[in-house]
């Protein structure tokens, strides 16, 4: 069994009582060495557990384990870019990477680094990057540190197309090279959709569905043909257009393909599905599943 | 699956420590700038300052001017003059460095720390390899030694220089601006001022207020010790009818005693009215003697240590503060 | 680094077929044209991701494909080589099938097909033809 890069168990976090749950009751599993895409709409509470993860915020109830001990323990084997791109404004770019191998003195790789933040002016403060740059030289500290887990909260957002294909090449060269696990966040899924293989879609606070995207999709059918019972599978959005049926279904037994015309989902009509019908019920792969008990501490 | 071993904490602290250091590096030039200066500043006053009175010496008039020559009145006046405004200075760098742990305080709560929440850098401070708490110890580390160090270099600086400047104006041990900077209680400041800067720049997070509210704080702090200092070690007292006021005591109250040995208020007969009036008014209260609470000189280093003594303790309360809700916010 | 990989792979995510069959064809299509030869080196997944920005186990799953079917072998710490040609003699080599093809294109030509009729109707053919070859 390989390692689980990250486990939650009961996950939950809030901001102060007023502002309610932007996590609840999360159980997942991401295996290690996976490329993951963490999607979901804005405010769905992705970036609140990407901050649990990296080990910025407590959580409020549950667990979450990292690399297979706390946060705060995997801390120097997980790099953490935080969506704004916090950099210290005062220093150069030159600086800012000698400030890296000065916080990360035992893992420190300055060609790593150097592979992104190579084209940036050296001599330029940070506070007159722009915001590309400025991702390019988060991502370049990320890089740098050598890290076993990289958690990446909208890394692309910033950048332009010829930039964004290139710093995604350096990710997942770096992954093939030395089997890092990444995760990346995004509420646009056509920007990670190739280089991810695994899934997590936050919606609402909870997690909707985990686990191989292949698989995921695999799972599910769109149904069309004459209106009538879908059961036994579970029904996750359907249409009626006169006599017509349309259905997003998740299997559960053999399609009777003679009733019915059968197609495989797109990713992107999966999520898009499940997004708009918050009622359907969670999909997790068996490599999904949080193996541990929930701790009753 | 490697598990790192932790580093000795020297050297996990070294990194953190020079990258404040580079991160703050403008304001600490500026800082050490104005240290400097004031330094060359006192050394050079306090030599004009010795050159002046040897002039005067010279001269041979007498600090009163009493021999009513015209000349003399004039040259004594003119050193008079000179001395009480070199006097201003020193008590102004000295009043200077009584409220510093408030503008220390100010600059470790809002640019330090508060600054790293209200732009997020926090989050990238802490997740590089050192912890929260290395970040906030280097950070806290490096310009609590260098405000210190040169605390202490500008206190002996200006005890030298103002005992070269004593005559004709000196400076009693117990008056605000010397007994603040002098001994263990300069140090012990800066230090409540540091702890508290951090326990504000941690629970507000923005810069702006955390600053302002950690300056009133340690205002605060300083000012309540200064009221309050004479009350840190008991006072000595002495009773007589009339009394022998000693040089370089530190006069804390004196009234009236009756024949059953009462304190009555001191204000009890007005000195305004006639001498009789008042001679009147003491036999009226059946006043026998005189008392005065005082502290010696000898007291300074009682008051100094005990003052230092709640000072740290606040310090320490503030700092454990700091930790824990930095350790409860972070996982 | 050994030298150079003899190919490189181009990414269409539009296209509808899945990336790592993408890698499959274009390397077959390689190893038709001759292009790719044996002991050739294949690129490493690090060199491939790089320039496609694909995912790494996309590659090593393509490849690990293209190993089942016997065209190419991994070999520890070296990389991913080509063991055997794939029809090239067919496709380079045999002038008299290409000539009956051309033939062929000439006369749906003069019986007045477009480029588009004749590439219908020969796909058509082609499916007809290799049904339940396809890869599943």
């Amino acid at each position: 069994m390989t390692g689980a890069a990250i486990e939650a168990n009961g996950l939950g976090m809030t901001y102060g009582r007023k502002r309610g749950w932007a996590l609840r009751d999360c159980s997942f599993r991401l295996p290690t060495g996976r490329i993951c895409a963490l999607v979901g709409p804005n405010g769905a509470g992705k970036s609140t557990l990407l901050s649990l993860a990296a080990g910025l915020l407590r959580p409020a109830e549950g667990s979450v384990r990292v690399l297979g001990s706390t946060p705060a323990e995997a801390r120097p084997r997980i790099a953490y870019v935080s969506q704004d791109k916090p950099l210290y404004p005062q220093l150069t770019v030159a600086d800012t990477l000698w400030a890296g191998a000065q916080l990360n003195p035992a893992s420190w790789d300055r060609a790593a680094a150097d592979r992104i933040a190579g084209v940036l002016p050296q001599d330029a403060k940070v506070r007159t990057l722009s915001g590309g740059q400025r991702t390019r030289l988060a991502l370049a500290l990320a890089l740098g540190k050598r890290p076993e887990l990289m958690l990446l909260d909208e890394p692309m957002a910033d950048l332009d197309p010829l930039a964004r294909h290139q710093l995604m090449g350096v990710l997942m060269a770096e992954a093939a090279e030395h089997g890092t696990t990444i995760v990346m966040s995004s509420h646009i899924l056509t920007e990670l959709e190739g280089a991810c293989d695994y899934l997590l879609l936050v919606d609402g606070g909870r997690v909707r569905l985990g686990g191989e995207s292949d698989d995921i999709v695999a799972a599910h059918s769109v149904l069309t043909g004459q209106a009538r019972d879908l059961a036994p599978h579970t029904v996750v959005e359907s249409r009626t257009t006169g006599r017509q049926l349309t259905a997003l279904v998740r299997r559960e037994g053999p399609v009777d393909d003679t009733a019915w015309d059968v197609k495989e989902p797109s990713l992107e009509e999966l999520l898009l599905a499940h997004l708009r019908s918050p009622e359907a019920p969670a999909l997790l792969t068996p490599s999904a599943h949080a193996r541990e008990e929930v701790a009753t501490a | 699956m490697s598990v790192l071993t932790p580093a000795p904490a020297r050297d996990s602290l070294r990194g953190p420590a020079r990258v404040v250091l580079r991160q703050h590096r403008l304001l600490l030039r500026i800082a050490g700038g104005l240290a400097l200066a004031t330094l060359i500043g006192l050394v050079a006053l306090a030599l004009r300052s010795s050159h002046v009175a040897e002039v005067f010496e010279a001269s041979g008039c007498p600090v009163d001017g009493s021999d009513g020559n015209r000349p003399c009145m004039q040259t004594a006046r003119n050193y008079l003059d000179s001395m009480s405004f070199y006097r201003s200075i020193f008590q102004g760098v000295a009043a200077f460095l009584t409220v510093l742990p408030a503008l220390f305080s100010a600059f470790v709560a809002g640019p330090l720390i508060a600054r790293e929440f209200e732009t997020g850098t926090f989050r990238l401070s802490w997740t590089q390899s050192v912890s929260p708490t290395r970040w906030l110890t280097a950070k806290l580390a490096v310009p609590t030694v260098l405000v210190l160090a040169g605390t202490a270099v500008l206190a002996s600086a200006l005890r030298w220089t103002s005992s070269r400047t004593a005559n004709p104006y000196p400076a009693e041990w117990h008056s605000w601006p010397l007994f603040a900077t002098t001994g263990t209680v300069p140090f012990a400041s800066l230090l409540s001022g540091l702890c508290l800067g951090t326990l504000a720049g941690l629970l507000i997070r923005r810069t702006v207020p955390a600053l302002a509210v950690s300056a009133f704080a340690t205002g605060a702090v300083i000012t309540a010790s200064a009221y309050f200092r004479r009350e840190l070690w008991p006072t000595r007292t002495i009773t007589g009818r009339s009394l022998d006021v000693r040089s370089n005591i530190w006069w804390v109250e004196s009234g009236p005693v009756n024949s059953s040995g009462e304190r009555l208020p001191p204000d009890l007969c007005s000195p305004a009215g006639s001498h009789g009036e008042w001679l009147r008014c003491m036999a009226d209260h059946d006043v026998t003697s005189q008392y005065l609470d005082y502290h010696p000189a000898s007291h300074f280093w009682p008051i100094q240590l005990v003052e230092t003594g709640i000072l740290l303790a606040l310090a320490a309360l503030a700092l454990a503060l700091a930790f824990r809700v930095l350790r409860r916010r972070t996982g | 680094m050994a030298e150079s990989a003899a190919v490189e792979f181009r990414i269409d995510r539009r296209s509808g077929v899945a990336t790592y069959l993408q890698i499959v064809q274009q390397t077959k299509q390689a190893l038709r044209l001759g292009v790719l030869e044996p002991g050739d080196r294949l690129p490493t997944a690090r060199e491939v991701v790089e320039a496609t920005a694909i995912n790494p186990n996309t590659v090593l799953k393509a490849y690990r494909e293209l190993e089942r079917e016997g065209l190419v072998e991994a070999r520890r710490g070296l990389g991913t080589f080509v063991r055997r040609t794939l029809g090239s003699a067919a496709v380079t080599t045999d002038p008299p099938l290409r000539a009956e093809l051309s033939e062929w294109t000439r006369r749906a030509r003069a019986a007045g097909l477009d480029r588009d009729d004749v590439s219908a109707l020969f796909t058509d053919v082609l499916n007809s033809t290799f049904k339940g070859d396809q890869h599943s």
